[in-house]
């Protein structure tokens, strides 16, 4: 295992009462990268992260975290170095936010000042004494997340993290994943949603009925998937599809010279479409 | 190795929580009543005179720590205690003080309001009480484990509530002799006699064996299921 690599993930088969779930899957993430897992409901996603984080077994294969067997994530100090967001995570609901992060703050051995930062870095500071029940469901995420990320851990899993959320939550999640992530974090995250894979992943994998299709940067994905040609839109309204070659460049030099170009814009397919294309299916 | 401070910080929460959940406050209670029940009759059988003890033991021994486990699972934050530092011991042990603590006030509370005469031997009356307590929080807990929400505990108490803690007047109705002996052995029963006979003045031992038998039992048991119902 190569030394800045995070977790290492070979040849692994899970089956659920003799239905396969994930197939020979394998994959590693290096430290400090954000991995995304990409996949339809039902692809495996939140299984893996199951396997990962030692809360179920595998029939055959071998996962390393850190170095060592995932099956030593049972102690408590490997445990600390990891934060594990589930996609159904739950609050103490009758307790303020407060109470919810005291009671890590002591599982983790983490002074209680320590609340206060982590709740100015989900953007929650003055929230701490509202009873959860109170919150909003994007709120409530982020007191979650901030539970997750209260002692700092190297390695984070997040399942869905902005599953169901409205717009500004999800974008406000996504500014403190970059922000965790340029401080050094390592993020494993599960999503179906291809525009926050985009946003914030430095490698996605495609998971289709238990197999990795495809993994790699998404700007190489998309580079690698696309029909090479452009599309001009013209002042008129009128669209212009060209070739990514000699003979497009002199019509666009064209264009510009008469002044007819309002814009330019590559045909690179989304991570949505090249799922589609790889997959035959659909994200959703 | 077992961590108080991280037990200590389950406890807390779930202090602070309690105090809040009226459904389980309100449950904590009724053996009170059923006590002051109690200290109204007249001439009370043998049979039923240890009763509200073991109700009381019942009802917050058995479904307090059922519905707290259960709310666990119930609002998903259980998974989140397991994929922390607490190991399963710390866990057990976290989610049971509050029961057990809340178990021994309310029966020092029945027995007082009840008038429930008792041993003079208290060391003897404290080991009955304390290793009963562990099976009547272990059963609680496997009936968490098994309910997917608090009301399903309240569903899949009432044989328990029956059973374990109303035995002795279900017992004065039953005929068949292979029946009585066998429910002869369950721990309210083996209770109630070595309180009886300790006031008798006879040897207790073998019903103190018992009792241990089923605390063991219930711990085992509360164990496997705990390892396979944990991540539901």
């Amino acid at each position: 295992m190569d030394m800045s690599e995070i977790i290492n993930v070979s040849n692994v088969h899970k089956e659920f009462d003799g239905k396969r779930a994930l197939d020979d899957l394998s994959f590693s993430i290096q430290s400090g990268e954000t991995f995304g897992f990409l996949g339809p409901s039902g692809s495996g996603k939140t299984t893996t992260i199951k396997l990962l984080t030692a809360q179920e077994g595998y029939q055959s294969g071998s996962i390393q975290v850190f170095g060592r067997a995932v099956e030593d994530l049972k102690d408590p100090k490997l445990m600390r170095r990891v934060g594990v967001l589930t996609d159904n995570s739950g609050l103490y609901e009758r307790l303020t936010v407060n109470a919810n992060l005291q009671l890590y703050c002591q599982l983790y051995s983490v002074p209680y000042k320590r609340i206060e930062e982590v709740l100015h870095e989900v953007g929650l500071t003055g929230e701490e004494s509202k009873v959860v029940s109170k919150l909003s469901k994007g709120m409530r995420q982020r007191v979650i997340l901030a539970r997750t990320i209260l002692h700092k851990p190297e390695l984070l899993f997040l399942d869905e993290p902005t599953s169901a959320l409205d717009p500004v939550s999800t974008e406000r999640i996504h500014r403190i994943l970059r922000t965790l992530n340029e401080e050094g974090t390592t993020i494993f995250l599960t999503t179906h949603d291809m525009y926050e894979a985009e946003r914030i992943c430095d490698r996605v994998a495609f998971l289709n009925k238990g197999h990795i299709q495809l993994q790699g940067p998404p700007r190489e994905l998309r580079v690698s998937h696309s029909n090479s040609s452009i599309t001009l839109l013209l002042k008129d309204g009128r669209e212009q599809l060209v070739g990514n070659d000699h003979e497009g460049a002199e019509h666009i030099r064209e264009v510009i010279a008469n002044q007819q170009l309002a814009s330019v814009h590559s045909n690179e397919p989304s991570l949505g479409d090249i799922f589609a294309r790889v997959t035959g299916k659909e994200l959703f | 190795m077992i961590s108080i401070k991280r037990i200590q910080a389950v406890v807390i929460k779930d202090y602070r929580d309690l105090l809040k959940n009226a459904y389980m406050l309100s449950t904590a209670v009724i053996p009170l009543f059923f006590a002051f029940i109690f200290s109204q009759g007249e001439g009370m059988e043998t049979a039923v005179v240890f009763m509200p003890i073991t109700l009381s033991m019942v009802m917050v021994g058995s479904f307090i720590q059922a519905g707290v486990i259960a709310e666990e699972k119930e609002k998903n934050t259980l998974r989140g205690l397991l994929l922390s530092p607490l190991n399963t011991s710390e866990i057990f042990i976290g989610k049971s003080v509050l029961s057990a603590v809340l178990s021994i006030i309310m029966v020092v509370a029945v027995i007082l309001i009840g008038n429930i005469p008792m041993p003079d031997q208290t060391l003897l009356v404290t080991a009955a009480i304390l290793i009963s307590l562990v099976i009547f929080i272990s059963i609680g807990t496997i009936l968490g484990l098994v309910s997917r929400t608090v009301m399903e505990t309240s569903v899949a108490g009432i044989p328990v509530l029956f059973i374990f803690g109303m035995g002795d007047v279900f017992r004065t109705m039953i005929e068949s002799e292979w029946l009585i002996k066998v429910l002869s052995y369950l721990p309210d029963k083996q209770l109630g006699q070595l309180l009886q006979q300790l006031m008798n003045g006879q040897s207790v031992g073998e019903h103190f064996l018992v009792l241990a038998l089923w605390a063991v039992l219930s711990v085992i048991v509360t164990i496997y299921i705990f390892k396979k119902r944990r991540f539901d």
